[in-house]
């Protein structure tokens, strides 16, 4: 009689559980059979009217039906929870490809970041970088650097002039007669900075920037030159960039040489860019001139030098295939981003 | 400098290509700007002559001619000119003909007649009346040689010719000239150069029965020879002399003056020809006297100085030395008898002739360059062998000349271990003489010395750096290896610490969205005005250029903030409105004196129409933050700032390094800035000089505690006001204290406002109870009734 109703029970049970939809119905059944006053509660409570002797099979019946229902309905319950739970974080899906705008980064100037990438080359090598005044006196800026005083680039139209004796640096080189005057060789130096011209073109601009490079040691040659600037080529294009040598003249190195490094579109096979001749000239260099080393105090039979001065600009135009150098000094902010 | 391949063919054999030759130029220093195909411009232009001229059968403007080249062929030309004959030989476009113009001729049809060409005239050409007699612009060309009927126009005017344009640097004047460039050529391809002729006979007479030459100035021409030449016939020059001046750019005039150009191009040497009537009997070099008046070749008048250098003859100046001759004293049609004058005159003392009187010529920017002691005389002999080549006139006995005996010779001693010492490679003694002999350098070995001669040519060359040079050039750059650097012997650079200081601004910038901008150090006199600034303001001692491109770039800023406000300015004009700039760079200040270096001081400018007030203000605090400068911001009259909403900005020392705010609403419209703009401007040498004393904190085990007041001020009282009474009485726990809200309303009431602020208590060693943390807020609102703060 009783196994019949605990039967029932179950049964009726596990039907109700089967229709069960959410927590509410689990919960429910929870209360309606296994709850204080439940169904399967109260069988358990009538089991003193069940006769001694049956009391133990009886109980124990009602007790494995207990645990199969409880354990249904703790996995119904956990199925339900589960899916729940899927529902939820569907509920918050989101579009992936939507975006918005955001408020990044700036950017440093094309130039400052082409400085910066030849600077930081020639420190790794051990140069140490100085500066100087951007307005000097003629000495330094020519004088001192064997650049007579009749020499055309002193004229009013290739230099600006302050006073007779002030004028605004036209080369970086006068930052070298600064340290030589003052340092004990080795020197190994560079020094960025900006320069002025009175030209304003397409490839010229009356303010522009230069890096200096000058070594003083005891034993240093043309050869040395020619190993260093490689090396920088290499770091600073690619490791096949290769370095040419052409003679030229500058009254403070002798020899003087104009460096071209192979073209880094083409590699060296001719386009646009090297006007098809595979070279492209980058900057100029030489062995320091004797009376260079002289005027500085330094004993030419003792000491050497090599010094170079590569054009900021000119090596950001080729690296990033600018034509107009004007294009640098516009600061529209649309060119300004494209340097992130 | 233009060189015609054809002329120095008449000195150096070359079997090379000119691009093969430009490769060649350029390893041994002379930048090649252009070659340049004189044939290239006209082609398929000819000579031809007219065998028939009939009518148009429907259009009576027109005539058909038939005319032959040099075969039996015949063509059909239809034109519009009537004054041509049968007979007549003229220039004439055919098959497929292209013009200088760019214009290509093809055959086509005239009112249905078939025209398969088009004669030309000497405009169509480019030929001037100089270059040919018949050569008036708009008529058809004509010729009168019956032999050059079918020959190619580009023949006839000489224009089957390669030019080289060739950059000459500074130290090389002795290759600015047509042997200069073929000695360079002999020299690289190992080959002997062809000297031409330079004799001729001398006639009767001596030149001391015509004129004197007295130099009075000895400074300024080292050297003056003078040759008289009688009886000349003015004249065009032969063909080949007016060819070559052309393709150089001179224009041919007569025989006597292109004989002085062609002279000029070929040796380098400028040269001048007077009337001997018009000279009288005496050459006087000297220095102008101040005010004497010259009329040159160029037609204007010029006023001369006493450092003017002058040709004179015994009253007046008939030439400005070594820049341009009088013009009554030159080369006319008239003209019986000639003075031949080749000197050298100082470079300077030419230039700043040229410079003062603003006048320049072919000479005188040879003259700027340099001329050697030694092509005065290779100059006259050569010219005199052209007169007597042309069979111009009577060449005079005897030369007057003011240096007869030539200067010697420079020597230099070396080592073979002094070249390298330069140039880091070993030679012997032989591959040095050699290639030193390849320059026309002669040298002996004494005792592992070698001696050199130096050219008198080249005066560039004076010290073992120079020959070196010489040496490398001759051995090839191309084969100096470098050597791997060895990197083990290498110290670490970069070692001043102002510019990491400068740099890791710019980063926490660019971190902060900011854009790093450039632009020029000179500026406008003008701007000082534009922002208001008071006229005795230290902004406006600027340091002056002399010489500027123009006003808005001739003075040196001495602040950043017009750039930045014109950068954003040319921004907002293409449109682009959201800006975050910045730049770092020099503004200047003269120093008390001339004789001292004027002060340079780099500055930082923000600018930033992104951003409000107290958002632009963190990224400026954030900064120093990260260096650890504290600042103060102070309100303060800024001329060019919107007058409420602008600040100085201090250091705890009270330093002035910088101003802040927001630009005035006149200014920012005067510029189309349509945003308010936030503008900073400091120096960042409190923080580039800020020594990296950072030390870690050890972080408290135990809590922190919170408390907020707010409290009630008068309108007008600056929040920092609180603040410093919170932080003086707050004690060593009060680890933090900010505002988070200021609110003014009704509640409020007129006239004041309410400002919140958070405080932060901690202590490293132990929690902090209630009681204590109470009596020191309560000894902070205490103080905060010193400013009427009243506990809201």
């Amino acid at each position: 009689m009783i196994r019949n109703k605990i039967d029932g029970i179950r049964d009726a049970c596990l039907k109700e559980l089967g229709k069960a939809v959410d927590l509410q119905d689990i919960n429910a059944i929870k209360i309606k059979y296994l709850g204080k006053n439940g169904e399967l509660t109260a069988v358990l409570k009538s089991i003193k009217e069940v006769a001694p002797s049956e009391r133990p099979a009886i109980g124990k019946c009602i007790n494995e039906v207990h645990e199969i229902v409880d354990s249904k309905i703790s996995l119904k319950e956990s199925v339900i929870k589960e899916e729940l739970e899927k529902k939820r974080l569907y509920d918050e899906l989101l579009d992936v490809t939507l975006s918005t705008q955001y408020d990044g980064i700036g950017a440093l100037n094309p130039l400052t970041q082409i400085k910066k990438d030849i600077t930081d080359i020639f420190v790794h090598l051990g140069f140490d970088i100085k500066d100087g005044p951007e307005i000097e006196f003629e000495y330094f800026n020519f004088t001192a650097l064997n650049i007579p005083k009749d020499h055309p680039s002193r004229n009013s139209s290739d230099t600006f002039y302050i006073s007779d004796k002030l004028l605004l640096r036209t080369q970086t080189s006068a930052v070298q007669v600064h340290v030589m005057k003052t340092h004990e060789p080795p020197i190994r130096i560079v020094c960025p900075g900006k320069v002025y011209r009175p030209d304003d073109d397409a490839t010229h601009s009356p303010m522009f920037q230069q890096i200096e490079g000058l070594v003083i040691d005891r034993s240093v040659t043309l050869r040395d030159l020619k190993s260093l600037l490689e090396e920088f080529a290499r770091s600073f294009f690619s490791s096949t960039t290769k370095v040419r040598f052409r003679p030229s003249h500058f009254p403070f190195t002798e020899p003087s040489v104009e460096v071209d490094l192979s073209c880094n579109k083409c590699g060296g096979s001719g386009c646009n860019l090297c006007k098809h001749t595979g070279w492209i000239e980058l900057l100029g260099a030489g062995v320091v001139h004797p009376r260079v080393l002289k005027e500085c105090g330094l004993d030419s039979n003792v000491y050497k030098g090599i010094a170079f001065g590569i054009g900021v600009e000119r090596a950001a135009m080729i690296k990033y295939g600018i034509h107009d150098m004007r294009l640098l000094f516009d600061n529209d902010i649309r060119i300004l981003k494209q340097f992130k | 400098m233009l060189v015609p391949m054809n002329w120095l063919k008449d000195f150096v054999n070359i079997t090379k290509s000119p691009e093969e030759l430009a490769e060649i130029l350029v390893a041994r220093g002379f930048e090649i700007e252009e070659i340049r195909y004189l044939n290239q411009s006209i082609i398929n232009v000819f000579t031809c002559k007219i065998i028939e001229i009939k009518k148009h059968p429907t259009n009576e403007k027109l005539a058909i001619c038939k005319i032959v080249l040099n075969s039996d062929q015949t063509y059909q030309i239809v034109t519009n000119d009537h004054t041509l004959r049968v007979g007549d030989i003229v220039a004439v476009a055919i098959n497929e003909a292209r013009l200088p113009s760019g214009m290509v001729i093809k055959t086509t049809e005239f009112d249905s007649v078939i025209s398969q060409g088009m004669f030309c005239s000497a405009e169509m050409l480019g030929i001037k009346e100089d270059d040919h007699i018949e050569a008036s612009a708009d008529k058809i060309l004509k010729f009168h040689d019956e032999e050059e009927v079918g020959a190619n126009i580009n023949d006839i005017f000489g224009l089957n010719d390669v030019v080289l344009d060739i950059g000459i640097t500074a130290n090389r004047p002795d290759a600015n000239s047509i042997i200069g460039i073929a000695k360079e050529i002999a020299a690289a391809l190992r080959i002997d150069m062809r000297r031409l002729p330079h004799k001729y006979p001398d006639a009767s007479g001596h030149i001391s029965n015509h004129i004197t030459l007295d130099n009075q100035a000895p400074d300024l021409c080292p050297r003056y020879i003078a040759r008289v030449i009688k009886n000349v016939k003015i004249k065009k020059s032969p063909k080949l002399v007016r060819d070559r001046l052309r393709a150089v750019g001179i224009r041919p005039i007569n025989n006597i003056v292109d004989i002085t150009n062609y002279v000029l191009i070929e040796v380098g040497q400028p040269m001048h020809a007077f009337d001997l009537e018009r000279v009288g009997g005496n050459i006087v070099v000297r220095r102008a006297q101040d005010g004497e008046i010259l009329k040159a070749l160029d037609g204007r008048t010029y006023t001369l100085r006493d450092n003017h250098l002058v040709i004179a003859n015994k009253s007046v100046p008939m030439a400005i030395a070594g820049v341009m001759g009088g013009e009554n004293f030159s080369i006319n049609s008239k003209t019986k008898d000639i003075v031949f004058e080749s000197a050298s005159f100082a470079r300077d003392s030419v230039r700043q002739t040229s410079k003062e009187l603003g006048l320049r010529s072919d000479s005188s920017a040879r003259f700027e360059k340099g001329i050697d002691a030694y092509s005065q005389e290779v100059g006259m002999s050569r010219a005199l062998a052209l007169i007597c080549k042309f069979r111009i006139g009577d060449i005079i006995y005897g030369v007057l000349d003011t240096l007869p005996t030539p200067p010697i010779q420079r020597q230099i001693e070396f080592t073979l271990s002094d070249i390298s010492d330069i140039l880091g490679i070993k030679l012997t003694n032989n591959e040095v003489v050699n290639i030193l002999k390849s320059f026309d350098f002669v040298t002996r070995i004494k005792k592992g010395v070698l001696q050199t001669k130096v050219p008198l040519s080249r005066d560039d060359v004076s010290n073992v750096n120079d020959l070196a040079e010489e040496i490398i050039r001759g051995y090839g750059y191309d084969k100096l290896r470098p050597d791997p650097i060895d990197k083990t012997n290498i110290n670490t650079g970069g070692t001043d610490p102002k510019f990491k200081a400068l740099d890791k601004i710019k980063s926490i910038l660019v971190a902060k969205g900011c854009y790093e901008i450039l632009t020029y150090s000179f500026t406008s006199p003008k701007i000082f005005d534009i922002l208001n600034i008071p006229q005795k303001d230290s902004l406006r001692n600027v340091i002056k250029i002399q010489n500027p491109l123009g006003e808005d770039f001739s003075v040196m800023r001495s602040t950043l903030v017009y750039g930045m406000i014109k950068a954003i300015s040319t921004n907002f004009q293409r449109g682009n409105r959201d800006l975050r700039l910045f730049e770092v760079a020099k503004v200047y200040a003269p120093a008390p004196t001339l004789d001292e270096y004027p002060f340079e001081t780099n500055h930082l400018i923000l600018g930033s129409t992104k951003d409000e007030f107290y958002s632009f203000k963190a990224i400026i605090q954030e900064v120093f933050d990260i260096f650890n400068v504290p600042i103060n911001f102070k309100r303060s009259a800024i001329p060019y700032m919107h007058p409420w909403r602008c600040s100085e900005i201090s250091t705890e020392d009270g330093d002035k390094i910088g101003v802040f705010g927001e630009l005035s609403l006149d200014i920012a419209n005067k510029f189309n800035i349509t945003k308010r703009l936030y503008l900073c401007e400091i120096d960042p040498e409190c923080m580039v000089s800020k020594k990296n004393t950072l030390i870690y904190q050890p972080i408290s085990k135990y809590p922190a505690i919170e408390r907020d007041f707010a409290v009630v001020v008068d309108k007008d009282v600056e929040a920092e006001s609180i603040l410093k009474i919170v932080r003086s009485r707050g004690g060593e726990f009060l680890t933090k204290t900010y505002v988070f809200d200021v609110y003014t309303g009704d509640q409020i009431g007129e006239g004041k406002k309410s400002i919140a602020f958070n405080m932060v208590f901690q202590s490293t060693d132990r929690t902090l109870t209630d009681d204590e943390i109470s009596k020191i807020t309560n000894n902070i609102l205490e103080g905060l009734k010193t400013i009427s703060a009243v506990l809201r």
